[in-house]
């Protein structure tokens, strides 16, 4: 046990308990409705935009997200992982790519690259995410249960069994519907338990100027600093966070990430479904006032964070919830932290689920079974899914450096999948081979350009990742190159799965606040201001 | 089935959700009013707790209307007129008014009383 940052008192287990009562409820009140394959693995595409488009960003909204994030603003300051890295990406995908997600009926990513390339191609992406996905997944249940350790004292069996059970036993019940209901009341419920932070936070340093005024030059602006690598914390210029991390980098993780597709997939009808990211790009906005402004007031209020002898930057939001947070109320706190971690992980097993039956049993392993059975196989993979993420959070306990790679590495299967999604959809002279083959040297480039550049060669971690776009050139090249010279697909194929030989949806009938055309500029208008605004 | 319908409305759940927590954190705020060294002199459960109370309290008393829409919808009048999920969905975003608002005058008592 030890020594423990907090003082918990039964009244905050009551406040957690309930919680865990709470969606556990909606598993068994969703479990009789689960019947078919479509039930299960996308919610028999019937959801409403606004649920879909909570549950897409609380997907990931996890304990990683909330408490890294906050560790970045206090680390790097600047909100550009949201106002630059994560909605324009949103957008992209909402308007251009959804329509050949949903209207091509797929049910996964890598069946679209099927669709679109080679059976090669689907198994390599479908093998790559099936076992990273859950490694990751096991990686934050191993960071949760040592931030509960640090935090309240227990011990990190009790913190991963607890949740990790709790998870397996909704999702197994309810599928992805169950998922995506209990991550919207956990995207409140966040909201709820952290949104006093930054209130009080601001109540006790006196106001925004005089925070930032015992702020480092330059932490609350966007882009005045960013005019050459020296000037700002990160140590790159505006053009790398730019193509960096706003084109590669997000583009990336948002547009191809099958964890935040499948949300938009389970929507009712494909206005919906388009209307699913850029809903959710509104409510991405006001994340940093939860998580950088938080990490930000860190650096002001606790002036030894992360530097040698003080506490770590991913302590900043627990820090300061126990700076604030009486008993009862550090119920709450606790419980949102639970609740991130938890809507997390069951994006990640739902994700995992449907992969693993779809592309990998149903692909390689048993070809014509019945939709009962697949059925039973998806519940038994959640099951597989949660033991062998809680074998990899231990694992991840002994070899905490290993475990840090394996999320990189996860990383750059996005940015060059980009490259070969980009090209597919708009490109209809890319060749299947030109996709497979570009793909492999993209994911090839990611992992060399991580082994072989020296630690310390960029001026802080954060550069490095920002640099690491070089394996989306790297795909971009050799699939226009084997494209050239291998045979495409017949155009009659390719009909609806790319951009020019598709039919353009139009919702010129619909009022303006249902076209997602009208909303995705909206949202670019109060991006372009924020970003003015905080320049 | 109605009854069931209402469980799988998420608006129902979340109302739910925050309204119990609400009540939890009011009821200890007002019997242990427990004090962070930082905050001296507040009672931050109460304060918290009590606008997710009252929101859904709202909500409710709105929800079953009027006594003339009651005795009207008795009489079988207004069959069609308070439709049930259209009905609560116009409320629900009524009740999230006065919740920002409650939100809103919180933050601010707090911030005159620290001035």
């Amino acid at each position: 046990m030890g020594k423990t940052l907090v003082h918990t008192v039964p009244i905050d287990y009551v406040m957690i308990a309930f919680i865990f009562v709470f969606v556990l409820g909606i598993g068994f009140l969703l479990k009789n409705r689960t019947k078919t394959g479509e039930d299960f693995f996308l919610s028999g595409r019937s959801i409403p935009a606004w649920i879909t488009s909570l549950a897409f960003l609380s997907a990931n909204l996890g304990a990683l997200e909330v408490l890294g994030m906050a560790a970045s603003g206090a680390q790097y300051g600047g909100t550009h992982f949201y106002w630059m890295g994560a909605m324009p990406a949103m957008l992209f995908l909402g308007v251009y790519m959804m329509p050949f997600y949903y209207a091509t009926k797929v049910r996964s990513v890598p069946e679209y690259l099927k669709l679109r390339y080679n059976e090669a191609t689907r198994g390599f992406n479908a093998i790559s995410f099936a076992v990273m996905t859950i490694l990751v997944s096991g990686i934050s249940l191993y960071s949760m249960g040592l931030i509960f350790q640090v935090l309240v004292g227990w011990s990190l069996t009790t913190s991963i069994f607890v949740s990790a059970v709790v998870v397996l036993i909704y999702v197994a019940m309810g599928g992805l519907t169950s998922s995506i209901f209990t991550e919207v009341i956990q995207f409140f419920l966040i909201w709820l338990g952290l949104l006093l932070i930054p209130v009080l936070g601001m109540v006790e340093l006196g106001g925004w100027d005089q925070m930032v005024s015992r702020l480092p030059h330059g932490f609350a602006h966007v882009w005045s600093h960013m005019g050459t690598p020296d000037s700002n914390a990160m140590g790159i210029d505006w053009l790398g966070v730019v193509l960096g991390l706003g084109f590669v980098l997000s583009f990336g993780y948002w547009t191809t990430d099958f964890l935040v597709v499948q949300r938009a997939l389970a929507a009712k009808n494909l206005r919906a479904a388009q209307n699913t990211p850029i809903y959710a790009a509104y409510f991405k906005m006001i994340v940093p006032f939860l998580v950088i402004i938080p990490g930000l007031m860190a650096v002001a209020l606790i002036p030894d964070i992360g530097k040698a002898g003080g506490p770590s930057y991913n302590l900043a939001l627990p820090l300061l919830m126990e700076r604030y947070y009486p008993p009862g109320l550090m119920g709450l706190g606790l419980t949102a932290m639970l609740a991130s971690f938890m809507s997390g992980m069951a994006g990640n097993v739902t994700a995992f689920t449907t992969v693993w039956t779809y592309d990998i049993y149903q692909a390689y392993i048993k070809k014509d079974a019945s939709d009962a059975h697949y059925v039973k196989v998806g519940r038994w993979a959640v099951v597989i899914g949660v033991i062998v993420s809680i074998g990899t959070a231990y694992i991840a306990a002994d070899f905490p450096s290993i475990m840090d790679y394996t999320q990189l590495l996860f990383s750059f299967f996005n940015a060059p999948l980009f490259a070969t999604f980009l090209f597919g959809m708009f490109w209809k002279r890319t060749t299947p081979w030109g996709g497979f083959w570009g793909l492999l040297a993209g994911t090839l480039a990611a992992v060399l350009l991580y082994v072989l550049i020296p630690e310390g060669y960029f001026a802080s971690d954060q550069a490095g990742n920002f640099w690491r776009a070089w394996a989306w050139v790297a795909a971009a090249v050799v699939t226009v190159l084997v494209s050239l010279f291998t045979k495409p697909k017949p155009e009659s194929e390719l009909k609806g799965v790319v951009y020019g030989l598709t039919e353009k949806v139009t919702y010129a009938g619909h009022a303006w606040y249902k076209r997602p055309g009208i909303q995705a500029l909206m949202v670019c208008v109060l991006l372009v201001f924020l970003n003015i605004l905080f320049w | 089935m109605q009854g069931q319908t209402r469980w799988l409305d998420l608006r129902f759940l979340i109302g739910w959700m925050f309204t119990i927590y609400g009540v939890v954190l009011a009821g200890y705020g007002l019997v242990a009013n427990p004090q962070v060294e930082v905050m001296k002199g507040h009672n931050l459960n109460l304060r918290t707790g009590v606008p997710r109370f009252v929101f859904l309290e709202a909500d409710k008393k709105r929800e079953t209307g009027t006594p003339e829409i009651q005795r009207q919808r008795l009489m079988g009048e207004l069959l069609q007129y308070p439709q049930p999920s259209r009905y609560r969905e116009g409320f629900f975003l009524l009740s999230w008014k006065s919740f920002f608002k409650r939100q809103t005058n919180m933050v601010e008592s707090i911030y005159s009383e620290n001035l």
